[in-house]
């Protein structure tokens, strides 16, 4: 068993999968580092505010479909057979 | 001493009036044909046949409290002091031989039929907002034959919308939003009532607004907004189909409140605001869209609403993917 990641909008764009099998990580927080080692630094610019390891305002991360940020935003727990989804909000009408 | 005109809803937005004075109309069809040359053509359209000087079926007149297919017609006399009313049917009774006929192909649709039809022209949308989104789902919603819309936007026309928001056209560029959009609604489809308000939501009015709505549609850009409007319809029960967009991405999910879960649960912070955000405007032209067949769906109870499940629409690769969305035991809007 792994945690399946999926990529929505630009995080598609930029990985090129629609998702990602995961394995070893406890949190949010230690998901992403697996995720930005595997994907490189383009990935991290568009998760991380610059020079900082705080998520962007503009990311939205669901652990088995509940928004991190109402959870304990990246030290939320994982566990094998979770879910992640990644996606940026959009905002315009 | 004159024959004073009231009018009501359609017509009260069109004439930009609730009365006027006329003097020296000896019966209903002159009367008429003086009300035209005040209010042009766009007041001829709503009150006879495409072509014609016969009043549309859809256009009620009294004289003095008595409907004049019950008197003379047209050559109904009048004279000094008569009070005559011209307003659209209510929203709601059977459904007319026109409307039959105008929405026989989705009659058709199984699971929709007469029942369905009937349920839309007794419905009550709330459309909030006039741009990308709300242009192409109030359109949707009007061909379909909801029987009654209020649209709201508190914005003037500028040039810089006119790549999306199709309601507005060249003409209206510095005209108010919400006068723009029901001309057009109303020449589309005359047997509908539209409701247009030139103003802001505010906490303050939102309750109100929304209030006797059977479904709110999203045509907000900006979340203040969305989250406002989230709340209020879980707070009053009220169906709300979210959509938003930017580039060639859009999104949506409905949110029902008690059977799934809310805006906030699926985003709960917003994303910082762009003053000017990039969007073609076929991106809302799809999301607003499919805004107004949920709200359809909802309305007629056929197929599956998209609750529990944000969608998300990117145009660059054309796919459409879904992500599952559960109500949030910390949410500080729907959980108790």
């Amino acid at each position: 068993m792994a945690i399946i990641v999926k990529f929505f909008a630009n995080f598609r764009e930029i990985t090129g999968k629609e998702q990602e099998s995961v394995e070893g990580v406890g949190n949010v927080s230690s998901l992403l580092d697996e995720l930005v080692r595997r994907f490189g630094d383009k990935l991290a610019k568009q998760l991380y505010s610059p020079g900082t390891r705080e998520l962007l305002e503009t990311v939205n991360i669901l652990v088995n479909c509940k928004g991190i940020r109402l959870l304990c935003g990246l030290n939320t727990f994982l566990k094998d057979g979770d879910g992640v989804a990644i996606f940026p909000p959009v905002s315009g009408g | 001493m004159a024959i004073t005109v009231k009018f009501f809803a359609n017509f009260r937005e069109l004439t930009g009036r609730e009365q006027e004075r006329i003097e020296g109309a000896k019966n209903v069809a002159s009367l008429l044909d003086e009300l035209v040359r005040r209010f042009e053509e766009r007041l001829a359209e709503q009150l006879y046949s495409p072509g014609t000087r016969k009043l549309r079926g859809t256009v009620n007149i009294l004289v003095n409290g008595k409907p004049i297919r019950l008197l003379q017609e047209l050559n109904t006399p009048l004279k000094d002091e008569d009070v005559v009313a011209i307003f659209p049917p209510v929203a709601g009774g059977k459904l007319t031989s026109d409307e039959l006929k105008r929405y026989s192909r989705q009659i058709i649709i199984p699971g929709l039929g007469k029942r369905g039809q009937l349920k839309l022209k007794r419905a009550h949308v709330f459309v909030a907002g006039l741009g990308g989104l709300g242009s192409p789902s109030s359109i949707y919603l009007v061909v379909a034959g909801v029987g009654h819309l209020t649209i709201i936007d508190a914005q003037q026309v500028d040039l810089t919308n006119l790549n999306r928001q199709v309601l507005h056209w060249e003409l209206d560029v510095g005209r108010s939003k919400a006068e723009s959009a029901v001309k057009k609604l109303l020449a589309i489809n005359p047997n509908v009532k539209v409701d247009s308000q030139l103003k802001r939501i505010t906490p303050k009015n939102v309750n109100k607004l929304i209030k006797g709505a059977d479904v709110v549609v999203d045509g907000m850009d900006n979340y203040p907004m969305r989250y406002l409007l989230n709340e209020t319809c879980v707070h009053n029960h009220i169906p709300f189909v979210h959509g938003a967009v930017e580039g060639f991405v859009g999104q949506m999910m409905t949110i029902l409140p008690g059977e799934g879960p809310c805006l906030k649960c699926a985003i709960p912070k917003e994303p910082p605001k762009k003053p000017v955000f990039p969007v073609l405007g076929a991106t809302p032209g799809v999301i607003g869209c499919l805004q107004a067949m949920e709200a359809i769906k909802l309305i007629t109870g056929v197929g599956e609403p998209l609750v529990g499940r944000m969608l998300i629409f990117n145009g660059r690769n054309m796919t459409f993917n879904e992500f599952r969305v559960e109500q949030n035991p910390n949410c500080p809007v729907c959980s108790k």
